[in-house]
């Protein structure tokens, strides 16, 4: 064989497998384009970016929006989450829908995908949260909040449709829709319904006792008395976790009571800078900030868009710490109501000090016990539940105060997160120390009780 | 002779990358100390309505300039905000990917801001 034989043969076989491996590229991309964009993919497929801006923007509404107090916002944030859970739980492999699992569910009947039809998830979790959120902000959402939500409703919605079937987009939209209206319905019944035009659910008159809570400032009458009476996601986060009374009421120095106070006392005269910027980080301060639940939800938010989480994984996310905070709030409202207890700035100034000050301000409602700690306790469990093993130990820095003026913190531990957050109420001298502890006890058990008793899918990626 | 090569790559590649957190932690101080001097007045006009706010009636002139005072103070706040999560959220997307970076530009931050002060005017 002469050479230019040996280099015509070895170009042709090199034509021939490129020519094959062409062919069987294209081949290769076609059948991936085609079970990847026309199908009932599955949740964990999507990606979660989407949500997370909705999150951003829940956060950015509940602070310009009237009537939105920390009990309101839990409650907000508590039905987007089931909404947006439902629209995508049929995509998450061994998920059941929550329709009877939550208290009071059952009677309203959620849509069902129709059997052979496909769905995109991501759709229907779009359509499904953005109407939530004009559902539950309703009345008093500005129009720059409506405009926004709208104009992230068209822009994902587009996004989201790219390369799909027109008839999958709209039965997507549609059941999403569905699922929101399903769900606002169910909210409609809970006793928080529209609440944010008469947060202070008027009229209330608060008993004379001595050891009864009295104004600390301007509002005369306390925050949201009726919400514990409101209906929870679960029973049992009301009825099994409630605190034992407090110590019994004394202006004796060698009382419990008086020893609680001072405790108080001593720790503001002492706070050093470290526990007085501690203080402040966790006020979710004057006039900016989406309340306690609001820095909790954006904790969450900011570790799964670390963790690149899936939307299967946001969304389970965001519905198990939903259930937790609404209920948080429930729990922890029944407690201060029932027991109506002072604060510590009325009791130091009348017993103690009359000059005493506070850090931060004392909010308009009843001590015992600790909003914060209750719904960070049951924040710190969801957490754990979600990102480890359950020991909570999880590096991690918070960066969301950033925005108002605070360095980041780190913690190595959700339950020493929680804790430093119990903790900030006493150093801001507006609870006791048991308001703390209690509070953090009772909000732990609620974390636990969501995590437990609600049957959530397994190793969601 | 390759051990010395890469040893010099390593050296400069973190080298580098302690260079770009500062400089990302030197551009964003302004911003920060920005969100800083407003947090401090917010907290501020707070205490100064619990102090006043005890006696509403008497002090109902300053009531009324300290609640428009804070109508402000939060509108900015709220504005400062939105362009500080939106940096952040740019930042730690496209330069400081990796958590140890992000750790390492809060610490430099605080450093830059506690040695160097803010310039509020």
């Amino acid at each position: 064989m002469n050479s230019s034989y040996i280099k015509f043969y070895i170009y042709k076989k090199l034509l021939i497998y490129v020519v094959c491996c062409t062919i069987a590229l294209v081949l290769l991309d076609s059948c991936t384009k085609d079970t990847s964009v026309h199908s009932s993919k599955a949740t964990e497929e999507y990606p979660a970016d989407y949500i997370l801006s909705y999150y951003d923007q829940i956060c950015k509404t509940i602070k310009t929006t009237p009537g939105f107090f920390p009990p309101q916002a839990a409650r907000a944030y508590g039905y987007i989450g089931i909404a947006q859970y439902e629209a995508v739980v049929n995509g998450i492999e061994n998920a059941t829908t929550l329709q009877h699992q939550l208290n009071g569910f059952s009677s309203f009947q959620l849509p069902q995908p129709l059997t052979g039809e496909l769905y995109n998830w991501a759709i229907a979790s779009n359509a499904a949260t953005a109407r939530m959120m004009r559902y539950m902000f309703d009345k008093n959402l500005t129009p720059a909040n409506r405009l926004k939500i709208d104009s992230m409703e068209t822009f994902y919605h587009s996004q989201l449709s790219n390369g799909e079937e027109i008839s999958i987009i709209n039965r997507s939209q549609s059941y999403g829709q569905n699922i929101a209206d399903v769900v606002y319905n169910y909210s409609k019944m809970d006793g928080g319904h529209e609440s944010y035009l008469d947060p202070f659910q008027l009229p209330y008159s608060v008993p004379s006792d001595p050891f009864c809570w009295v104004p600390t400032g301007a509002i005369t009458t306390p925050l949201s008395p009726r919400w514990g009476n409101n209906r929870p996601f679960l029973i049992s986060n009301v009825q099994k976790v409630q605190p034992p009374k407090h110590m019994q009421f004394s202006a004796e120095p060698t009382s419990e009571f008086y020893k609680e106070a001072l405790e108080v006392y001593v720790t503001v005269s002492n706070n050093n800078s470290e526990q007085t910027e501690i203080a402040k980080y966790w006020a979710d301060d004057p006039f900016a900030t989406c309340t306690p639940a609001g820095h909790t939800f954006n904790i969450l938010a900011q570790i799964l868009k670390e963790e690149r989480a899936t939307l299967a994984k946001s969304s389970l996310a965001f519905a198990k710490m939903s259930i937790a905070e609404n209920d948080a709030f429930i729990s922890c409202w029944k407690g201060k109501y029932d027991y109506i207890l002072i604060r510590p700035v009325s009791y130091i100034k009348k017993y103690i000090d009359p000059n005493f000050k506070t850090v931060i301000g004392t909010p308009p409602f009843p001590a015992y016990t600790s909003g914060h700690s209750c719904e960070m306790g049951a924040g710190s469990r969801i957490l754990s539940s979600l990102f480890t093993e359950g020991s909570g130990d999880y590096q991690f820095t918070d960066y969301s105060q950033l925005q108002y003026g605070f360095f980041a913190r780190s913690y190595s531990n959700f339950e020493e997160m929680a804790q430093e957050c119990a903790n900030s109420r006493l150093y801001g001298g507006i609870h006791y120390p048991i308001d703390n502890s209690k509070g953090l006890q009772v909000g732990k058990a609620i974390g636990d009780n969501v995590n437990k008793e609600i049957l959530w899918p397994l190793f969601v990626r | 002779m390759i051990k010395y090569a890469l040893l010099t790559i390593l050296l400069i590649s973190s080298c580098r990358q302690k260079t770009d957190v500062g400089k990302y932690a030197e551009q964003f101080s302004a911003l920060e100390c920005k969100a800083i001097f407003l947090k401090d007045k917010r907290y501020a006009l707070a205490d100064r309505l619990r102090e006043i706010e005890v006696d509403s009636i008497t002090n109902r002139k300053e009531l009324d300039s300290l609640n428009k005072l804070i109508i402000v103070t939060k509108e900015e706040s709220l504005t400062l905000a939105d362009s500080i999560k939106y940096e952040l959220d740019d930042l730690f997307t496209n330069h400081l990917k990796d958590p140890s970076d992000r750790k390492l530009f809060n610490e430099t931050l605080r450093k830059i801001i506690e040695t160097k002060g803010c310039n509020f005017q």
